[in-house]
């Protein structure tokens, strides 16, 4: 079941409305439940693999909190071991058998061992992440070891974060669901609104930007210069509203229900350099690297060059946690790459910017700086995106080639053409004339609408009624007319790691 | 100890249902009130011999001696001028809900709207194919998607457990502003005449229809929906009339022993009448392909099978009646 199927237009409301009749004690019973039936509308039988995780963690944290800090470590070990085995076995099994048999051909040694036939139970890498994140919380003795197994359960199963996050820490969750929570109006209708606002950027643009996207990525070496841009920048916008679609339907749903969980972005295509895009995309794992591999590996505490280790095994790690392929590998390493690079040229750059006197004119820094984060961060999207290494480097490789000829073909063809057109058309004119009148009264109330947390929030959450039913009302006749062609429902790319 | 909440402070969910209440009002009128009458505006003019795609052209209140159900075996008899001959040999008027691909679920959709619309009928005449019986995708994953939209037929979707999906693409097939509706242009029997009997041809087109194999779990369901379009037929005052069609392959065909006993058994259960056609018409000359009667073949079947059909059960209700 995911978010944007029927069968959760129909399990959320039914879930929300039996979890609010009962009585607080039994809510529990009830998510565990509805978690369960979420997850096993996947693969069923994969339940009993997250029921071992859910028992090995629950048992491994008690006897760590029990236990003095010799038995403490081993018991950590042994749960970190159990867990990531399962996760080697599922994910990287195939490829890491995949590469040992390259390796021993190179090296004509004798290895066969056949593949495994399995497929990936769904949001592994986060489930296992999140109870990860539990044993070393209790290791360290920031949370106490939770007692009550089905409520363990549930802060690894909470069917809003289950498959694709965004990934908790046992000190914002797990109090949670000891909580009452009554039906409050303005909770109910603030979720039910972000999970509009979600599935409308899934939908409607992640979904529609999708089918353009795979037509080139998926024979890339018959497309030009222009071609591979667009799809690239596409594919930037695409796994942006997929992935902050899912997450907000996530916070939207929980919310209804009265939990909070993390934000999981913050604005990240405006960050103003590489490392500041990781603490705005993907927040929960970010932070979840940085707190349990960063720090641990001696963060920035030592030698620069150590520091820099630090990092790109990180960012390795990271490329390698989001699938077991070479792509992810290198997307990984390439992130790595910046970050590293943007710490070893601080003083260079800070030189460039007081010779150019750019720190005059801190609007069109910040602007410059956007711009060429977005442009590193996007060229890193293609080998996100590609296949396989060959398809990647070939759009790496020829993005602008073509020259202007088909530059002026690709815009006439796909944009300017049919704009024409549309513009001559009567009305549309006058709506353009419309438009272009209006435009600085827009940016106007972009300004103004700032204190409202911006023109999405105004719209969504402002104090105008009839601006936000208008704006409900587009966004649900946007999801239904919309979004793909019926039967063809797209599945969120996250669900996939 | 209570399970459920007994009292409840009842403020917010008022505010709730009221303002959810509302909103789902405007947005049910502005459906009904203004898309659906904008979406089925300037289609021109559509007929039973021009579409397939019969929730177009189904009318009100008209009286046929006959209908036609079945699969594009079915909507060669219908489209083009053969509508219009046909009716000419028979002396009778039809309309037929023939189209590519439909099984026994779709057919009964279609069934219940025309009944819907007040229209009658002597006689139901289904010509049944066996490979229907055996797949979704000829039955509840069958695509309205180039169908008129009417609310009864949404309902009628989503009460026969069509996929979700199919529900889904019907609604927004009528309503995505990017496409005009479109309604299926009608299948015409062809005029090629088959030199000979191809049993290659014929063992491909066999695994091809039945290329989900003889799934006897869909076969029981499509097996209660012709059960369901039996009673519909007899309590709309008609006679059904089962028919297996002529097919090149006749006894080679894969599903036809299960349906035949099927129908023996229904048969029995009801005032039914079954034929089985399959191996009437031999000659590949018959035939535009390897699937499908070509016009020579549709007229031959008419006039040897059909019509003899019809004036049998014209007599025996004539007879009943005296």
């Amino acid at each position: 079941m995911t978010f944007n199927s029927f069968e959760f237009v129909l399990f959320f409301p039914i879930v929300t409305t039996i979890y609010f009749l009962l009585q607080h004690r039994f809510r529990w019973m009830l998510l565990l439940f509805a978690s369960c039936i979420f997850y096993m509308a996947f693969i069923p039988a994969y339940i009993f693999i997250l029921a071992a995780l859910i028992l090995i963690d629950y048992i491994a944290a008690i006897l760590i909190e029990k236990s003095n800090d010799r038995q403490k470590k081993v018991y950590l070990i042994a749960s970190i071991f159990s867990t990531c085995i399962t996760l080697f076995f599922f994910k990287y099994f195939n490829f890491f058998n995949l590469n040992l048999s390259a390796l021993s051909n190179f090296l004509h040694w004798n290895y066969s061992m056949s593949a495994l036939s399995l497929l990936l139970p769904i949001g592994l890498s986060f489930h296992t992440f999140q109870s990860l994140a539990y044993v070393i919380e209790v290791y360290r003795g920031n949370f106490k070891a939770e007692r009550h197994l089905g409520i363990y359960a549930l802060y690894v199963m909470f069917y809003p974060q289950l498959v694709a996050g965004p990934i908790e820490r046992p000190q914002h969750l797990l109090p949670q669901f000891y909580l009452e929570q009554v039906f409050k109006y303005d909770r109910v209708i603030s979720g039910i609104k972000r999970m509009l606002w979600g599935m409308f950027k899934k939908v409607v643009i992640a979904d529609n930007l999708a089918s353009l996207v795979n037509i080139v990525y998926s024979h890339p070496h018959e497309y030009s210069g222009p071609y591979l841009l667009q799809a690239t920048i596409f594919f930037a916008i695409q796994i942006y509203c997929d992935f902050s679609g899912y997450v907000d339907i996530a916070i939207g749903s929980a919310r209804v229900m009265g939990f909070e969980l993390v934000e999981n972005f913050n604005k990240p295509y405006l960050a103003t350099s590489v490392s500041d895009f990781w603490r705005r995309w993907h927040m929960s794992l970010s932070f979840w690297f940085r707190d349990y591999v960063y720090i641990p590996l001696g963060g920035n505490r030592s030698f620069q060059s150590r520091t820099y280790l630090n990092i790109f095994t990180v960012f390795l790690l990271s490329g390698l946690w989001h699938g077991a392929n070479w792509t992810f590998v290198l997307w990984g390493g390439l992130h790595g790459m910046y970050v590293i690079s943007s710490k070893a040229t601080v003083l260079l750059r800070e030189k460039i910017v007081r010779i150019s006197k750019l720190h005059s004119f801190p609007k069109l820094h910040n602007c410059i700086q956007i711009i060429l984060t977005l442009s590193l961060v996007a060229f890193a999207w293609i080998f996100f995106r590609a296949n396989n290494i060959n398809d990647a480097l070939y759009v790496a490789s020829h993005l602008f080639t073509g020259g202007w000829s088909s530059i002026y073909e690709f815009l006439m063809d796909n944009y300017l053409d049919g704009l024409v057109v549309w513009i001559l058309q009567g009305v549309n004119s006058v709506l353009l004339l419309f438009l272009i009148c209006i435009s600085p009264y827009l940016f106007r109330a972009a300004r103004i609408t700032k204190q409202y947390g911006g023109l999405l929030h105004f719209f969504l959450y402002g104090p105008m009624l009839p601006l936000r039913w208008i704006t409900c009302f587009v966004l649900l006749w946007g999801i239904l007319l919309f979004g793909p062609p019926a039967g063809e429902p797209h599945e969120f790319i996250y669900f996939a790691f | 100890m209570n399970l459920f909440i007994l009292r409840f402070d009842m403020s917010d969910y008022k505010k709730f249902f009221l303002k959810t209440g509302i909103f789902i009002l405007l947005n049910i009128i502005y459906w009904q009130g203004f898309l659906a009458p904008l979406r089925m505006a300037n289609l021109g003019v559509l007929t039973n011999s021009n579409t397939d795609s019969h929730l177009f052209t189904i009318p009100k209140n008209k009286t046929y001696n006959f209908v036609l159900l079945g699969s594009s075996h079915v909507a060669a008899f219908s489209g083009g001028d053969t509508h219009a001959h046909i009716e000419s040999m028979l002396g009778m008027n039809y309309f037929s809900f023939g189209k590519r691909g439909a099984g026994v679920l779709p057919e009964k959709v279609y069934l219940s709207y025309f009944f819907n619309q007040h229209n009658q009928t002597k006689n139901v005449v289904y010509f049944l194919d066996p490979f229907v019986m055996y797949a979704p995708q000829y039955n509840k994953q069958y695509s309205f998607d180039e169908e008129s939209y009417h609310n009864t037929v949404l309902l009628d979707l989503i009460a026969n457990h069509f996929d979700w999906d199919v529900s889904f693409g019907y609604i927004k097939s009528n309503f995505d502003p990017r496409r005009k509706p479109s309604p299926q242009f009608a299948y015409s029997c062809g005029t090629n005449a088959l030199p000979f009997s191809d049993q290659n041809k014929i063992h491909t087109a066999i695994a091809e229809l039945y290329s989900g194999g003889l799934n006897m779990s869909h076969f029981n369901e499509s097996a209660v929906s012709l059960s369901d379009v039996i009673r519909t037929t007899q309590e709309h005052n008609a006679h059904m009339i089962i028919i297996i069609p002529p097919l090149l392959w006749g006894e080679q065909d894969p599903g036809k022993k299960a349906l035949l006993e099927l129908l023996s058994q229904y048969k029995k259960q009801s005032d039914i009448d079954v034929y089985d056609l399959s191996n009437s018409v031999t000659d590949p000359s018959m035939y535009s392909e390897i699937n499908h009667l070509n016009c020579k073949g549709v007229q031959y079947t008419t006039e040897h099978f059909l019509k003899p059909i019809l004036e049998r059960q014209k007599f025996v209700l004539t007879a009943s009646h005296d």
